[in-house]
């Protein structure tokens, strides 16, 4: 690692399938303890990049360090300190919540005993109390979502990477969603997270907005909104929703 | 890693009973196969239709019919008056097979000279033909034999001293001694259903992850892939094991077939031929990705060969040279040999370790492959 609380550092991060840029030399990096959100349309190449810093996808060039292992060549190294919660429910439906939590946490290595007392607070936090001897693929989309979110936290990350984790939730349950995160971090969890939802990506410390595999503009939500081309763009006291009209054009509104 | 792998087991397990299509799928397709199998495929022909044209009408002539019923094989289903009506009896299936007696049997057997009789067979069913030409001209030969006796007594040379002058051959089937097809068809077919199904079920299960999206989840985790092939495949060993018990109780139920090997080598020897078996199907679901693609491949390429290139429906020694090459890559082959020699010879497993050393080989080259393909990334 370069500096010590880098947890992520990316420099020049490329992905194509075939002629198609996914990620087009994308840089950034992401402090300990960040809420780190990546804004932008669907096919902005906002699942790529976490599918390559999580290691389910090989970079095609650039550099990619999490927790200061080469994401192309370090990946196992990697996947112990790291949770992540895929867009679709990516649980196994057939088996009820309290076996799905077993098997995860077996397979991110907790000891038996810390699982035992990790399982019972994730029911209860998911809100799930009573619920763990139903199948997960009967839940109601809200708690399979919680569900979820416990699995990949069951071992206690340093790290959450969490892809577009409230599309298709009720807005009320998303915003107790996004109370989660920052309960999170107020603990030391840093969070990469991608929306497109502008008013949720307003309460993290960063956003990269994302556009066609690049990042256009990457600063804190207030940073953002002072940029010179938002108020050349004519914007007065403007949304996040105004930034992004501002530095992508109405037609890569997320 | 102990964990791991058992954790993997206990999670395909609960997949495997909670989705009870494969239970079915693993438990009733063996049955319903030993059945048709050991039923309708059943090599052992008796009762074969047969049409009569008796042109001689003399009491030589119906010894003659009389003969080929008391064999058991052939069962007398009318008499015609020329062989012209051998076409008409084999179109409309009424008859197999038609023995044509010419005039003159009974004459030119009572004067000594020698007398013909003609075997028509419906080359249609080649098995039955073959089968049935054969029976007839045993038949003819033993009749020659009697006929050549009764003509020397009738120059005087009493029965008792007439010399045989035939090579009169006895001979005797050791392991099988009336040749039950079947005692030979239920060892192969276990091989025929283990090598199918494993494949078979094996191959749903990697694929199946894939098209849920559950495999992204499990490839995040710190699982290696030695841990999920090996855990993937437990519980179908266990499967397979069960198949195994099922069909060689369901062969002496309802066969008789005899187990005269020991139980023991038997599971062991079938043990070592599933992880092959298992491995393959994995393999295929590892490289496809896709359910039913996987199937299709599987089925292919496991129930194919088992059937035809194992020695189950043919001998080996019988087929091209090239083609008996190609069968030493063919696994069923050597598990086929070693199942008809422990079930019917009885011979312990330290006389067949040329087909274990190969199916073990088999078993670990199918191993190490799923291990090395294996992907932990979503690129193909």
């Amino acid at each position: 690692m370069t500096s010590g609380d880098r947890v992520i550092e990316v420099e020049g991060l490329t992905r194509r399938f075939g002629t198609f840029r996914a990620v087009d030399s994308i840089s950034f990096h992401v402090d300990r303890g960040e809420v780190f959100g990546f804004l932008g349309a669907n096919g902005a190449g906002k699942s790529t990049t976490i599918r390559i810093l999580c290691g389910l996808l090989a970079p095609t060039s650039g550099r990619g360090h999490v927790l200061s292992y080469d994401v192309a060549t370090e990946i196992e190294r990697v996947k112990p300190h790291v949770g992540y919660m895929s867009q679709k429910f990516s649980l196994y439906p057939d088996l009820t919540v309290a076996e799905n939590l077993e098997f995860f946490g077996g397979a991110y290595r907790v000891p038996r005993a810390r699982l035992a007392e990790r399982i019972p607070r994730t029911v209860a936090e998911a809100g799930l109390a009573g619920k763990e001897r139903l199948l997960a693929g009967g839940l109601a989309s809200g708690f399979k979502q919680r569900l979820a979110l416990g699995a990949a936290l069951l071992h206690e990350p340093e790290l959450l990477f969490l892809d577009e984790p409230t599309a298709g939730v009720a807005p009320l349950a998303r915003r107790a969603f996004w109370d989660l995160i920052r309960g999170l971090a107020a603990r030391g969890t840093t969070v990469f997270v991608t929306s497109h939802y502008m008013d949720e990506v307003e309460s993290c410390d960063r956003i990269a907005l994302m556009s066609r595999g690049r990042i256009v503009a990457l600063d804190t939500p207030d940073g953002l909104k002072r940029d010179p081309r938002v108020a050349a763009a004519g914007f007065e006291s403007p949304t996040l929703e105004d930034v992004f009209v501002a530095l992508m054009g109405p037609e890569a509104r997320p | 890693m102990i964990r791991r792998i058992a954790l993997l087991a206990a999670k395909e397990t609960r997949h495997i009973l909670r989705d009870f299509r494969t239970v079915y799928l693993a438990l009733g397709i063996p049955l319903v196969l030993l059945l048709l199998f050991g039923y309708a495929l059943s090599m052992d022909i008796d009762d074969i239709p047969t049409l009569v044209v008796d042109g001689d009408r003399t009491s030589a002539s119906r010894d003659v019919v009389s003969a080929f019923e008391r064999t058991g094989f052939f069962e007398l289903v009318g008499r015609a008056d020329n062989a012209a009506a051998a076409e008409g009896a084999f179109r409309s299936g009424e008859a197999k097979v038609v023995i044509v007696i010419p005039p003159g049997l009974g004459r030119a057997l009572a004067r000594g000279e020698a007398a013909r009789i003609q075997i028509l067979a419906d080359g249609t069913d080649a098995n039955t033909a073959a089968i049935a030409v054969g029976y007839g001209a045993a038949l003819a030969q033993r009749r020659t034999m009697d006929l050549t006796v009764d003509a020397l007594s009738r120059l005087g040379v009493p029965a008792a001293k007439a010399p045989r002058v035939a090579i009169d051959v006895r001979s005797r089937n050791w392991f099988n001694p009336t040749l039950e097809s079947r005692w030979y068809m239920v060892p192969g077919l276990i091989a025929v259903i283990m090598a199918m199904m494993s494949a078979l079920l094996m191959s749903l299960t990697v694929a199946r992850e894939w098209e849920r999206g559950t495999m992204e989840q499990l490839l995040v985790t710190p699982v290696r892939p030695a841990e999920i092939v090996i855990g993937k495949l437990v519980p179908y060993f266990v499967i397979g094991l069960l198949q195994l018990a099922l069909i060689t109780a369901a062969g002496a139920a309802l066969f008789g077939v005899p187990l005269r090997g020991s139980v023991p080598s038997l599971f062991a020897i079938s043990g070592v031929f599933l992880v092959g078996a298992l491995g393959q199907g994995l393999l295929v679901s590892i490289a496809t990705r896709q359910q039913q693609l996987a199937m299709q491949v599987a089925l292919l390429t496991s129930m194919l060969p088992a059937l035809l290139l194992s020695g189950f429906m043919s001998p080996i020694a019988s087929m091209p040279v090239v083609v008996q090459h190609i069968t030493r890559i063919v696994p069923a082959r050597y598990f086929l040999v070693v199942l008809r020699d422990l079930f019917l010879k009885g011979s312990p497993l330290s006389a067949m370790w040329p087909e274990i050393a190969a199916l073990a080989i088999f078993a670990v080259l199918m191993l190490v492959a799923c291990a090395s393909r294996f992907k932990t990334r979503m690129d193909a």
